[in-house]
């Protein structure tokens, strides 16, 4: 769901849902499930836990339907709702280290399409423990302009920081990538499975 | 049952499901108004004098009609809740008509009268709130099961109105205590009870989808 043209569909979708069209509903939020699962995975690094969340996230963004204007882009929208459930699970949970922790043998974080599998396992190993040294926030910005395909100004929108506060941190978020991963951003960018990597 | 399930099953529901639940709700909160309202006074003195009809049913108007606005959709989804506090500020405004504009006539002995007074229209203004409070939180879940928190306060707010309304009718006091202790408390009483229920209500739903899983989504913030 990182191209921009699928979430303007949904948007469009979106808008028939809230006039309760049941057809357009189903597919709004099996996409919207989709986007936030892999939002939700990529912090928490449970399955069980990201899909709960997910879950939480359909309820109330369901619950907050009439909030919701055209003026304002439903992707921003619906991750600055996942944000918050994110924040309360980690206020509830209290236990940071758990969305900390990576697994460092699963190898579903990165597109890697076209990089043959041995290579893959071990840019995910480094990409994981490079992702690790940024700060929470930091990690957050990489996957929502990276993965997502939110515009800095989206990005700010999601996690209440100015558009210009957002280019800072991309851009240092970027700057420590690029030092920790040296010689293999170069080979990703060849290969083309960081395309998410200015 | 999981959540889109769910989401998919209620937008079905509000499809069906009509406007007149609108109407017949607005048409059931102004009958209990005007029939407890006059009925369960002690005699009719001024009841149907111009100006307080007018007043009254103005009030009763504004109150009953306002579900039925809110369901009227101004453009694509979007529903009208911005009249809600104009109208909620309009109906205790008018519901202190007589203590601004007629002479302080209610003279109570003691205080001990004074409060006998304000339990009395403290509790006939509660039951009558508390039904219409039913009445709107059953149609209102019946529309959906997740109703939105503008939904709920309309229902919330415009059925203690209604008590304000009903004791309008009912109470001839001119004492600006017994208004806001008696009149206005009890919306305030409902209102915080009824909440309490409407939150029951989706956990309860929202259970059926994370209930037995994860421990820290039993802190799920209702928005």
């Amino acid at each position: 769901m990182s191209n921009t043209r699928d979430w303007n569909e949904l948007q469009s979708l979106f808008a028939l849902y809230i006039q309760s069209d049941p057809a357009a509903t189903r597919t709004v939020f099996e996409q919207i499930h989709r986007a936030v699962e892999g939002f939700f995975w990529q912090r928490v690094q449970n399955a069980q836990v990201a899909e709960d969340l997910a879950q939480a996230t359909l309820l109330k963004i369901h619950l907050s339907r009439d909030r919701f204007n055209n003026k304002q882009t439903l992707k921003a929208w619906v991750f600055a709702i996942a944000r918050n459930c994110l924040i309360d699970h980690w206020r509830g949970a209290s236990h940071e280290s758990d969305w900390d922790s990576t697994d460092e043998n699963d190898a579903r974080q990165v597109p890697t399409t076209d990089i043959p599998l041995d290579l893959r396992f071990e840019l995910n190993h480094d990409l994981t423990k490079s992702l690790q040294t940024l700060k929470p926030i930091e990690r957050q910005i990489v996957y929502l302009y990276g993965v997502e395909g939110l515009s800095m100004a989206e990005i700010g929108a999601v996690l209440g920081l100015t558009e210009t506060a957002v280019k800072l941190r991309a851009y240092r978020s970027y700057k420590t990538l690029r030092e920790e991963l040296g010689a293999l951003a170069q080979i990703l960018l060849v290969l083309g499975g960081m395309k998410w990597m200015p | 049952m999981d959540a889109i399930t769910l989401i998919t099953n209620d937008t079905r529901r509000r499809s069906e499901t009509s406007k007149w639940l609108g109407w017949m709700g607005a048409l059931f909160g102004v009958s209990i108004i005007i029939i407890l309202g006059i009925g369960l006074r002690e005699d009719w003195v001024g009841v149907f004098a111009p100006e307080n009809l007018i007043s009254n049913l103005l009030m009763t108007a504004m109150v009953g009609l306002y579900p039925v606005f809110y369901f009227q959709p101004k453009e694509a989804g979007q529903l009208t809740h911005k009249p809600l506090p104009l109208i909620a500020a309009l109906v205790l405004f008018l519901s202190l008509r007589k203590v601004f504009f007629y002479e302080p006539l209610t003279i109570y002995a003691n205080m001990a009268e004074f409060w006998e007074e304000i339990v009395k229209c403290l509790v006939k203004g509660t039951l009558t709130s508390a039904l219409l409070s039913a009445a709107s939180t059953l149609i209102l879940f019946r529309l959906s099961a997740l109703p939105t928190l503008t939904a709920r306060s309309a229902a919330l707010i415009s059925s203690s109105l209604g008590g304000v309304v009903m004791l309008a009718f009912h109470c001839d006091s001119t004492s600006i205590g017994h208004t806001v202790l008696a009149h206005w408390g009890q919306g305030l009483l409902v209102i915080t009870v009824a909440y309490a229920v409407q939150r029951v209500l989706i956990l309860r739903t929202v259970n059926t989808v994370l209930a037995g899983r994860d421990k820290n989504l039993t802190k799920f913030k209702i928005p």
